[in-house]
């Protein structure tokens, strides 16, 4: 009976925890709308949307608006309504590499891209975490109005899955913006 | 160590899945990284600076854990081959000289041979002859914007980049060392230890009902035990009273010091604290201003020998300065970093890199009446060196955001001609196609 009820409550925790979703995601309290991938699933997290199929320690997409008038966690710096790609690009740049909980923090590749028509930027680099985690980030993002999007796929510790590149395409393909809301 | 709730589930997943990382995601962990670079910075630090806000808390980590090893040995004892030595002295050199590895290991370490060759000397010459033997302090600067310093039982002292762009002179800059070395000769280190010991053996007295016996996770100011953060306050201003005899002696303008200390609680407000710490290290800085003041009335000082002018300084530091404006720049602290590279050029005025860093704080700032700064700023630094490409590339992007697609057209083309491997080419490449 004990045995069963402890099966019980971690079914309902981890039913809790995560989603299996695949298909149209759209929520009110995001002013954006993916297709999430067969597959894959969504993890609760009020900030933003993650999704992972292996588990968020493998790889996972992690989606997220950002109303520019927001504080950073490590650089000072702030977006403007009128910035470009490239200065908003820079400013991510700054954060990431201003966290002093990571090290050996490399940009391999910074350029202009259009994401599903929306002009903006890709970047590639990689860091490693205090544990000694490897990770691999692919990061899009762009400005509309009030609002900063960044849709980004990170994987760990050299974690490699080739259905991962269709997948993350589908979500850059299928993303868009909702309406301007209040964050 | 300050914060010790259990982390939910989704915050484990955060931290071990290295989101927080690269998270525009205000509050995740605030605080956790501070706490924990200056853990690793260790030593007891300076009084005479911004860093009063870690006294308490590197005296914690410092201390504690060196405590926690006198405890269980229970006594004194020595060192192998070092007979005689009390046990702390031995573990707080142990422990510093461990701090200052990883330290270097870390890449913390600001590297300019001339320049820590200088601030040694300095250090050196205010220590007076029969005590010099004692301790040989060396100094070492560290890639840091906070305006800190350090110093270290063994007599390695540390300042940081920020602290070293802001002072005004070289008076400044020995009432600074000098307070450091104070803490070293005075032993403050060992003698915080001891209170520390003493106090925890006493049970509760120092950490209040409940937690007598209990060595503390974290301390910090305005939210430590009143005893300890008194105890260690007197220990400040000890070393300033130190400090005053040692600058007088070496022949320093003392009235700077009061300067020094109005300087740190003005830019006190500009630092990320928390209310009840800023609050408290306000209070702090008062006092020391007052006692400084009143060391003054009675202290009589014949003229000042040596100068305090900022040339001689700035003279002596000018890279330093820049490279710390440099690092606050890319933080997006452009007040600061404008203030730097002001104070630079007043000594280096023909330094291209120096106005074009200007115009890109005052073009990053993003307001209105900053671009025509930034213009002339960059326009200077071409003038200079009409072959540096990167003044192009920012009076490039602002003549484009105003749509002044000719003038961007040139300065884009002229970027490139200059850089033909830039980085950011493909960008550069996309803004001619618009402007075409």
């Amino acid at each position: 009976m004990r045995k069963l009820l402890i099966v019980c409550l971690l079914g309902a925790v981890s039913c809790a925890a995560t989603n299996r979703a695949g298909g149209l995601y759209e929520d009110s309290s995001r002013s954006f709308s993916i297709m999430i991938p067969q597959g894959w699933e969504r993890v609760n997290i009020e900030k933003y949307l993650l999704i992972t199929r292996d588990g968020p320690f493998s790889h996972y997409i992690l989606v997220q608006d950002f109303n520019v008038d927001k504080k950073f966690n490590h650089t000072y710096k702030r977006f403007h309504r009128d910035m470009l790609p490239q200065e908003t690009s820079e400013v991510i740049i700054d954060e990431i590499s201003s966290d002093r909980a990571i090290s050996s923090f490399q940009l391999c590749e910074n350029v202009p891209i259009t994401i599903n028509t929306y002009d903006g930027f890709r970047l590639v680099f990689t860091y490693n975490t205090a544990d000694g985690t490897g990770h691999k980030t692919l990061y899009y993002g762009f400005l509309i109005d009030d609002i900063f999007y960044s849709i980004r796929y990170n994987t760990c510790n050299g974690y490699n899955d080739q259905r991962d590149v269709a997948s993350f395409q589908e979500v850059l393909n299928s993303f868009k913006v909702l309406h301007a809301r209040a964050m | 160590m300050q914060h010790t709730r259990q982390p939910c589930r989704n915050e484990v997943i955060t931290r071990r899945a290295g989101l927080e990382a690269c998270m525009p995601c205000p509050g995740i962990r605030s605080g956790w990284r501070d706490q924990a670079e200056m853990d690793l910075v260790g030593g007891l630090s300076s009084g005479a600076s911004l860093k009063t806000r870690w006294v308490i808390p590197i005296i914690g980590a410092f201390f504690v854990s060196s405590l926690t090893a006198c405890v269980s040995v229970g006594g004194l004892y020595s060192a192998p081959g070092d007979t005689g030595r009390p046990a702390e002295e031995w573990l707080l050199r142990q422990r510093a000289e461990h701090e200052q590895r990883a330290m270097e290991e870390q890449g913390l370490i600001y590297e300019d041979e001339q320049l820590e060759h200088y601030l040694t000397q300095l250090a050196r010459s205010l220590q007076p002859p029969e005590v010099r033997k004692g301790t040989s302090f060396r100094v070492k600067v560290i890639k840091n914007t906070s305006a800190d310093a350090l110093s270290f039982p063994n007599g390695a002292l540390y300042i940081t980049t920020g602290m070293l762009a802001r002072l005004e002179n070289e008076a400044q800059l020995a009432i600074l060392l000098a307070h450091e070395m104070t803490h070293c000769n005075n032993e403050h280190a060992l003698r915080a230890l001891r209170y520390c010991r003493e106090t925890v053996s006493a049970g509760s007295k120092l950490y209040g009902p409940g937690r007598g016996g209990q060595v503390p996770g974290a301390l910090q100011w305005g939210t430590s035990p009143p005893a300890l953060e008194a105890y260690l306050e007197e220990l400040e201003l000890d070393a300033d009273r130190g400090a005053l005899q040692l600058v007088l002696r070496a022949g320093f303008d003392a009235t700077e010091g009061l300067k020094l200390i109005e300087c740190q609680q003005r830019d006190l407000d500009k630092e990320d604290l928390e209310e009840a710490s800023r609050s408290a290290l306000h209070r702090h800085l008062e006092k020391r201003r007052e006692s400084w003041r009143m060391l003054l009335d009675r202290w009589t000082q014949s003229e000042p020998r040596r100068l305090a002018d900022r040339e001689t300084y700035v003279a002596q530091v000018h890279r330093v300065i820049l490279d710390n404006a440099l690092l606050d720049e890319r933080r997006g602290r452009f007040s600061l970093a404008e203030r730097e590279v002001e104070n630079y050029l007043a000594v280096r005025p023909n330094d291209e890199s120096a106005y074009y860093l200007l115009g890109e704080i005052c073009r990053q700032r993003g307001l209105l009446s900053d671009r025509s700064k930034a213009k002339k700023c960059y326009a200077k630094a071409i003038s200079i060196r009409p072959y540096y490409a990167d003044p192009y590339r920012g009076m490039g992007l602002l003549y484009y955001k105003e749509g002044e697609k000719t003038q961007a057209r040139m300065s884009f083309q002229a970027y490139l001609s200059h850089a033909p491997a830039a980085p950011d080419k493909a960008y550069i490449e996309k803004y001619l196609t618009t402007c075409n």
